[in-house]
């Protein structure tokens, strides 16, 4: 458990990489906003091309792609499946009660394809981003929202925290279980309630160290000077550089080209 | 030297149990003061009244002169008298070294430029630019201690307070450790406040305080204190291996110094011996 990788964070030099964490969060939403604009799967298609070219730039193998894309695949058969039954339409072919529609196989791989592009986009933020920057770029994001009293940089201090204490706790948690495994503890057998309960033993002594913790920690950052987010500067400021806005622009392109060539189409 | 740090007849309880009490201390600017004194001796509550962690319930605590109770000198107090703490893991903040040694200059208000040559100057005194860009995680519980050190170092404070830092610390983290507070005291005088249980560090300071029952029980050059050795016994302590050893050598007949603390004055005694009887 030691290993665990916070996010999945591939280091590298990519184009994408070297944008600003904001403008890469931004596109995100972006193209998945897209994803349900568009109607067609010629469109759909176009924007898989899209999203794989990004691969490519970051050289990310597809081989990586297709494992985190592996866990959803049951899902996507499964509300594909459903909807090729359950769509009304044109039948194709049917056999027993069920009968499958040339309009429910479209809108299956509709879905199916919209599933797969947003996993892909979304997944992509995650490979170029470390949560750190994801972090930044939310605080100064969201950073408005201070005026109407949103406590942005406590939210984004308490994020990083979270994030620095994972490793620290799963650590923590695999000491205790094997404390408690070497006082007999029995914790792989047994019911399902038999395991959550044996499950006890485990969470209150991490709880307890957690708040200690957390207690030493605040000292801690009150001996650093920490009193919130006022007055506070950073060290690695985020700025716009032109490549970034570059970025934007050819993005933000090829989007209003896939969307317009629906209209061509129609 | 001026004094840095002042303890003005200082008392201090946790309800109704009195742990310090009418505590006189000075500290003088680029000092190396050791705290010993048996667990619950009151040391790491003294430790936390210089900084104003904790406040008095009699008497004054002064850093710089700046009056520890005065809520408006809090950060200035905090950036003169930084303070390390014994669990590395609990003091660490950032997912990365640098930010995590950033945080405090960031919390102050400095410029970016000039916290980047903070942040590089503190790993430099410390030893780690090779994990600079690492995940705190990741590191032994010496290099840890040491980013604790750094983010502390960052501040620029003029004294830097060290609550038993080694003592989650396998050995060779341990005098890595001891290193580089010796090296802050010596070679950017930094006043060093070192509580710790271990009586071979405690030897390396320029003077040792001894707490017992919340009083100054002993306050002294580590020759003075350490060459009383029933009396270190009757506080709760011991005196380091070393001279230990050297009593037991005199008791042999020996003849040797009583005040020899560090390994390197034996080796040299001893060499001084073999010298005359060659």
């Amino acid at each position: 458990m030691r290993d665990i990788t916070l996010g999945q964070y591939i280091n590298g030099d990519s184009v994408i990489h070297r944008l600003d964490p904001r403008i890469r969060l931004i596109l995100t939403l972006v193209y998945i906003i897209l994803l349900f604009i568009l109607k067609t799967i010629p469109q759909m298609l176009l924007a898989l091309a899209l999203i794989l070219g990004a691969y490519a730039l970051v050289r990310i193998p597809v081989k990586m792609l297709l494992k985190s894309l592996k866990p959803i695949i049951p899902i996507v058969v499964f509300t594909s499946v459903l909807n090729m039954f359950f769509v009304n339409g044109d039948v194709i072919f049917s056999f027993w009660k069920l009968s499958v529609t040339r309009q429910g196989l479209y809108y299956a791989v509709m879905l199916s394809l919209r599933v797969i592009c947003l996993l892909a986009g979304s997944s992509l933020l995650t490979y170029t981003s470390t949560p750190i920057e994801l972090t930044s770029a939310l605080e100064l994001l969201f950073m408005p929202l201070t005026k109407i009293g949103l406590p942005v940089n406590d939210l984004a201090m308490m994020m990083t925290i979270a994030l620095r204490f994972i490793p620290t706790l799963l650590e923590e948690t695999d000491k205790i279980m094997a404390a408690q495994k070497s006082r007999g503890a029995n914790l792989d057998t047994g019911t399902f309630m038999e395991r959550i309960r044996a499950l006890t033993p485990i969470l209150i002594p991490l709880f307890v160290s957690a708040f200690r913790r957390a207690d030493e920690l605040a000292l801690a950052m009150e001996c650093r000077c920490y009193n919130g987010g006022e007055g506070r500067t950073r060290m690695n400021a985020l700025k716009i550089r032109r490549s970034d806005c570059i970025a934007v622009v050819v993005f933000i392109g090829f989007c209003s080209l896939i969307v317009l060539s629906g209209r061509i189409s129609l | 030297m001026s004094n840095l740090i002042r303890f003005d007849n200082v008392s201090f309880s946790y309800g109704s149990n009195r742990v310090l009490e009418g505590i006189d201390l000075e500290i003088r600017e680029g000092e190396f003061l050791a705290v010993l004194g048996y667990n619950g001796s009151g040391k790491s509550t003294m430790a936390k009244l210089i900084n104003g962690i904790l406040l008095p319930t009699e008497g004054k605590v002064y850093v710089d002169g700046m009056d520890t109770s005065d809520e408006t000198k809090l950060a200035d107090i905090r950036k003169t008298a930084g303070m390390v703490f014994q669990n590395p893991d609990n003091q660490i903040v950032a997912t990365i070294v640098e930010e995590d040694v950033a945080f405090a200059p960031e919390n102050l208000g400095i410029d970016p430029a000039e916290i980047r040559i903070r942040v590089d100057d503190a790993i430099k005194a410390v030893g780690l630019e090779k994990h600079v860009k690492d995940a705190p995680h990741k590191l032994s519980g010496g290099q840890k201690q040491r980013v604790a050190i750094a983010g502390v170092l960052a501040m620029q404070p003029r004294c830097i307070i060290l609550d038993e830092p080694t003592a989650m610390l396998d050995p060779k983290g341990r005098s890595l450790v001891m290193g580089v507070i010796e090296r802050l005291n010596r070679e950017k005088g930094i006043t060093i406040v070192l509580i710790t249980h271990f009586m071979e560090e405690a030897a390396r300071a320029d003077r040792i305080v001894i707490l017992s029952e919340g009083k100054v029980a002993e306050n002294g050059s580590p020759k003075e204190v350490f060459s009383k050795k029933e009396r270190m016994i009757s506080l709760g302590l011991e005196v380091p291996p070393v001279t230990d050893l050297t009593l037991r050598l005199i008791d042999n007949g020996i003849d040797l110094r009583k005040d020899i603390i560090k390994p390197e004055e034996l080796v040299d005694a001893l060499l001084e011996i073999k010298e005359t009887t060659d």
